[in-house]
């Protein structure tokens, strides 16, 4: 039998509803868990393997000692090979099966078709970018002028949570258009120049130049057009991204971020008429 | 982790997974946290999911591997909570002067930061008592403590918010009128609800 609450413990319930209640819980989803949790079981055989082998090794190369210089306690340098080959070739397996994951976590994400980036070397993914303006010129020749029609957003985590990254996606119909990012100290509407209020405190612009986010007819191309700031992950490291530019051939979009972080850009080809520029951001 | 189980972990976590996250909002005090936390305990319920139903109360089992991670966490990282309010919606229901909404919400305000700052073990006492509304043996269970130590725990807790907040006096003469919650509850304040460890309004809400 409970007691009845005193005003203040009832207080303090209010006050602990309330405050609960107003944070909005994020989507927590199960079959990610899941997979996640594999990961993990698969790591960590791996690294089993490796310990198993590396044991194996240190014993064989002892075993092999014994004879020769034990009492010196050095390593044999004529029986090297056999300790050496055991103890090398777990290393490559590890480092592969790590370089496996990125690939693996991706495929889940709605959009993402190929590999995600061609400079993240096996075992090193992903790297730590730097966050100083890059750019890609357009290559091709309009009209058409390239199209964008999606922009998507999710994340990838590693093993622990503690590798991984934040992605932004953008799909282009016609060819791939030019691009240019840079972090900005303010965002405002291209043209009109008046001040955007975005979430975040790191504003990442993109600049896609030959390109538009609009029909011939001029209606949006985007779903929602995304003319006013888009909720991404509210409160997180990638809050909102916004469509602040679109007109005379360039598309501007700014993607706002809690932190100025490493990003990174890589285009991949879907179909000969269909691009994605993929947007990579350290976590 | 065959079809079967994997079934029941995906409705579990589609059922319960935002009742989780708000009492981890209440014990970390801040999204990102209360986010890792949860997160973290539905891994360690997924890696040992057989276990877990066959608990009498799965829910139990993983609010248990909850708490655990959070002290789990602290021992590792402690930090200066901060009180982020996403905003200042006064929620202080309607029908009484401006000025005792504006004290009710700089309460209730001042009561978050200071139950924020309590130890980790007498914060988590409270938001099991007082937002789950578990009983003193519930509690024990899934602190892994006794109903003794909960008792001395949440009257410790208790007082140390009363003697933080300094209002007892003035709480005591504001207290004399209608409780707030009975002229207006919102959605979750609802005193019926409080019966209720499973609110339907968390349900499938993810």
């Amino acid at each position: 039998m409970k007691r009845p609450l005193s005003p203040f413990e009832q207080e303090l319930v209010y006050a602990m509803d309330e405050y609960a209640q107003r944070t909005v819980p994020p989507g927590f989803d199960a079959s990610r868990i899941i997979a996640r949790e594999r990961q993990r079981v698969r790591v960590r055989i791996s690294l089993a393997a490796v310990c198993v082998a590396t044991a194996a090794g240190i014993a064989s190369c002892v075993a092999a000692g014994v004879p020769g210089n034990a009492d010196k306690g050095l390593p044999v340098v004529g029986n090297t090979n056999t300790p050496v080959a055991v103890t090398g070739s777990p290393t490559p397996a590890a480092s592969q099966s790590v370089g496996t994951l990125p690939g693996a976590t991706i495929a889940a994400s709605p959009v993402t078709a190929g590999s995600s980036s061609a400079s993240a070397a096996p075992g090193l993914y992903p790297p730590i970018w730097p966050t100083t303006p890059t750019s890609s010129p357009f290559a091709g020749s309009v009209p058409p002028v390239p199209v964008l029609k999606s922009i998507n957003a999710g994340e990838v985590f590693l093993g622990d949570n503690s590798r991984g990254e934040y992605w932004v996606s953008f799909e282009f119909t016609g060819e791939v258009p030019g691009f240019k990012a840079q972090y900005v100290s303010r965002v405002v509407h291209e043209g009109s120049g008046t001040a955007l209020s975005m979430p975040g405190s790191a504003f990442l612009q993109l600049t896609f130049s030959s390109a538009q986010a609009h029909d011939d007819s001029g209606n949006p191309t985007l779903n929602p057009p995304a003319t006013s700031p888009i909720p991404v992950r509210p409160g997180q490291a990638v809050p909102a991204y916004v469509v602040n530019g679109d007109f005379e051939g360039t598309v501007t979009v700014t993607v706002g971020l809690q932190h100025v972080k490493g990003f990174h850009l890589s285009e991949q080809t879907v179909s000969a008429t269909d691009h994605i520029i993929r947007l990579e951001i350290n976590l | 982790m065959d079809a079967r189980a994997r079934a029941e972990f995906e409705e579990f976590v589609t059922a319960r997974s935002a009742a989780l996250f708000r009492t981890a909002v209440l014990l970390t005090g801040n999204r990102q946290d209360a986010q890792d936390l949860v997160q973290s305990a539905l891994e360690r319920a997924c890696r040992h999911w057989e276990r877990v139903a066959a608990a009498e109360q799965p829910e139990a089992y993983v609010r248990r591997i909850l708490v655990n991670s959070l002290k789990d966490r602290w021992r590792v990282r402690r930090r200066i909570v901060e009180v982020p309010f996403d905003d200042a919606r006064p929620s202080v229901p309607a029908g009484q002067s401006p000025q005792r909404q504006v004290e009710q919400v700089e309460l209730r305000r001042s009561m978050i930061a200071e139950l924020l700052r309590l130890p980790t073990g007498i914060r988590a006492v409270l938001v099991l008592r007082y937002f789950e509304d578990l009983s003193e043996a519930e509690i024990a269970h899934a602190l892994g403590c006794s109903t003794g130590t909960v008792k001395s725990q949440a009257a410790r807790g208790l007082a140390k918010l009363r003697a933080a907040l300094g209002t007892e006096p003035d709480f005591a003469v504001s207290a004399s009128g209608p409780p707030p919650a009975s002229q207006d509850p919102g959605p979750g304040l609802n005193p019926a609800n409080r019966l209720l460890p499973n609110r339907p309004a968390d349900r499938g809400d993810s």
